[in-house]
């Protein structure tokens, strides 16, 4: 049995906030995913408590992807368990979705919406759906990443990074107390960047979870307070 | 095998397939065309079908312009040989040509059954530069411009006039002509193409305005084939985009066997309608809908003509105790005009694996994007419906009949969007002593399940609607029904989801 792969520096302590989908605990325990005897994620653990940022590195092919699809309940780990705040994540629940906002793999964007009409629609679900967060307004979400003047526009009418700022503007607007992304800063410019940077420091800041895969060691430096490197699979 | 052996083969194929199967099928129906069947192709009616038929081709290639470009290059070629500095029109007039030969060869194919069947050799040459005509009318689609867009419609309406005219003109009972189709009798004259082309009846020989536009058809198609300076204009990223929307295309429907993931590479984008905004609805995926719906008023046009047809087509069967054959055949048109409502459904599921950014369940939002196309399709269906049900063309009882049939259609089209991609076994040949390999059969079983279960289905109670008496053994057996598809899609959502 390869070794678990671990965080490399202890747990933080967090602040308490008095928000009670602020006070969950992300935890993995022993989590796989091998297909016959081909390994796509060595056994691995961790842990990542309210306002904190767990930064996943490693080569391509080192199950980063994998480990966040399982984190996000989108997929099944092969052996092992991941619960959040004490319950067992799967996207099915509608309790996880409110709770843990996924960005693994690219969103599936209507290509007869604009971005303001994606934005719409999701505060729209939200509100459907019973729950009692709010979706951040539209304008709110765009100017985060300083595309505002792309609100009427259609997906296909856009440039690659600039619809990765408009996938970061969903997943920033989305409420949910732990937020997973699988390298955000692709496509964008150093200036972008830095503002992506400066959201998850925010988000982190005001006690949310964030779990980030990424290959930019800038990135890493700027925001994780724990790194986990996954050894090749 | 080289890329000219490689065409060459190719088109022996095509020949022989043609020459064996097609050939005696079509020869034989040419000969069964009698001249009372020639009369009533040129009445009004037959006048209105004929032109709808050519008005819808010409419409249809130039859409389908859209999402199949004429002129499109492999991506290898967009690549690497269009950037160079080449004559960006030879390059392409390979493919451009190579377009052009299948409709001629499909033209070659009807003159030769023309000459076959004992017509002539004008109508002959004139259905050949039909096709490529309509091989430049599917071009003009992609390239414009639009003025040869409208001389290739007005050409064709007015050849189509006259093909009616000289239908009537080598038929026997003249008289019966309407005025129109008399006063293009002056026109036309005895020996029209149809005429002679069908009934060989070439004594009097082709008259001159006949003569005249087969010479300018040729010509037309001449012109149209080897005037390559459209080619120049096309740009390299709508050739990058046509070739990777063709690639992803060919890969799902061939090598997946997923042909709803291919009709979503092919599909088209869109930019109207963009001041619109999401409105208030019970479902903000009903919302959603509505939305895609008002921004796309082609495909609602389309579904409506279509759904409405599947209705009157129903709504007759029991006024006029018409084969049940007559209604089934309405449910198939029904089915057909529901897809260009299910876009959005068919989105979602092209994402079905992917986040959830609308913190819903996938199988909810799966069947909330049916309450938008069953409401449209309703809405048109049972105005429809009363409408030939005043006009005493059907009892008031068929509105009850059209709602089964829309909401078994609707849950159909979602098992239909989560078939997923064929199966591995499917793709397997399976010989038989009997009929030899089945795989090609059972592939296309496998595809068209979701359709045939609808079909199958509604077929049972909409039988039991013609009977008297039985109505409401057809309404427990029509929901029955309609509760089984369910069942069927929901477990089609579960595997997709699984997988």
């Amino acid at each position: 049995m390869t070794e678990p792969n671990q965080p490399t520096e202890p747990n933080q302590p967090t602040q308490s906030t008095e928000d009670p989908t602020q006070a969950l605990v992300l935890e993995a325990l022993g989590v796989c995913r091998r297909i016959d005897d081909q390994w796509l994620l060595h056994p691995t653990d961790l842990t990542v408590a309210p306002g904190e940022c767990l930064v996943v590195r490693g080569e391509n092919g080192s199950g980063k992807s994998t480990l966040l699809r399982i984190l996000a309940g989108i997929a099944r780990p092969t052996e092992g368990e991941v619960t959040y705040g004490g319950t067992r994540v799967d996207e099915r629940d509608p309790w996880c979705r409110e709770r843990i906002a996924s960005f693994v793999d690219p969103p599936g964007l209507y290509t007869d919406l604009t971005f303001r009409d994606h934005l719409d629609l999701m505060a729209s679900a939200w509100r459907a759906g019973g729950s009692s967060l709010v979706v951040d307004p539209p304008e709110v979400a765009l100017a985060r990443f300083g595309i505002e003047h792309l609100a009427k526009r259609f997906p296909h009418e856009v440039s690659s990074g600039q619809g990765q700022l408009f996938v970061l503007g969903l997943a920033f607007a989305r409420p949910g107390s732990l937020l997973l992304l699988d390298e955000p800063e692709q496509r964008l410019d150093p200036d972008r960047r830095a503002t992506l940077a400066a959201c998850l420091t925010e988000r982190v800041d005001a006690g949310g979870s964030v779990v980030l895969a990424t290959h930019s060691p800038d990135l890493a430096d700027a925001v994780g307070d724990l790194e986990l490197w996954l050894e090749p699979a | 095998m080289t890329d000219r052996g490689e065409s060459l083969y190719r088109a022996y194929l095509v020949v022989l397939g043609c020459w064996v199967y097609l050939t005696p099928l079509a020869i034989a129906a040419t000969r069964e065309m009698s001249a009372g069947g020639l009369q009533t192709l040129a009445s009004p009616h037959g006048a209105v079908l004929v032109a709808a038929a050519v008005t819808t081709l010409l419409v249809g290639l130039h859409r389908l312009a859209v999402t199949v470009a004429p002129i499109h290059a492999a991506p290898g070629v967009v690549g690497i040989v269009i950037p160079a500095p080449l004559d960006r029109a030879r390059v392409l007039s390979a493919g451009w040509w190579r377009r052009v030969a299948g409709f001629g060869v499909a033209a070659l194919f009807l003159a030769g059954v023309t000459v076959a069947a004992g017509g002539a050799i004008v109508p002959a040459v004139a259905i050949v530069a039909a096709g490529g005509c309509l091989a430049w009318a599917w071009r003009v689609g992609q390239l414009g411009p639009r003025r040869a867009l409208v001389l290739a419609w007005l050409g064709t309406a007015a050849l189509t006039l006259l093909v009616l005219a000289a239908t009537v003109a080598d038929s026997t009972a003249t008289d019966e002509a309407s005025p129109l189709v008399q006063a293009l009798l002056a026109l036309s004259g005895p020996g029209g193409w149809l005429g002679l082309a069908l009934l060989g009846s070439h004594g009097a020989g082709p008259s001159l305005p006949a003569v005249l536009a087969t010479v300018a058809l040729v010509l037309l198609a001449g012109w149209a084939t080897f005037d390559l300076r459209a080619l120049r204009r096309i740009g390299v990223l709508e050739l990058s985009e046509h070739a990777g929307r063709l690639a992803a295309a060919t890969t799902a429907a061939l090598v997946v066997g997923n042909l709803r993931d291919a009709q979503s590479a092919l599909g088209r984008t869109r930019s109207r309608g963009r001041a619109l905004r999401l409105s208030r609805a019970a479902s903000p995926v009903v919302a959603r809908d509505r939305l895609g719906l008002r921004r796309a008023p082609d495909q609602v046009a389309t579904a409506a003509v279509l759904v409405g047809l599947g209705s009157v087509l129903q709504a007759i069967t029991l006024g006029h105790h018409l084969p049940l054959l007559v209604s089934v055949l309405g449910v198939v048109v029904t089915y057909v005009g529901l897809g260009p409502l299910v876009q959005g459904l068919r989105q979602h599921v092209v994402h079905a694996h992917r986040d959830s950014w609308l913190g819903l369940g996938h199988e909810q939002v799966a069947w909330q994007h049916l309450v938008t196309p069953a409401v449209v399709a309703l809405a048109v269906a049972m105005p429809v419906t009363l409408g030939v049900a005043l006009l005493g063309h059907a009892p008031f009882t068929a509105l009850v009949w059209t709602v089964p049939t829309v909401l078994a259609v609707a849950v159909g089209q979602v098992a239909d969007a989560y078939a997923g991609s064929l199966p591995p076994g499917m793709a397997t040949g399976v010989m038989t002593a009997e009929i030899g390999d089945t795989g090609a059969i059972r592939a296309a079983l496998w595809l068209l399940l979701s359709p045939l279960l609808v079909v199958g289905g509604c077929s049972l109670f909409l039988w039991a609607a013609l009977v008297p008496g039985r109505e409401l053994l057809g309404l427990a057996v029509a929901f029955g029904i309609i509760a089984l598809l369910a069942s069927f899609a929901r477990g089609r959502i579960a595997n997709s989801l699984a997988g």
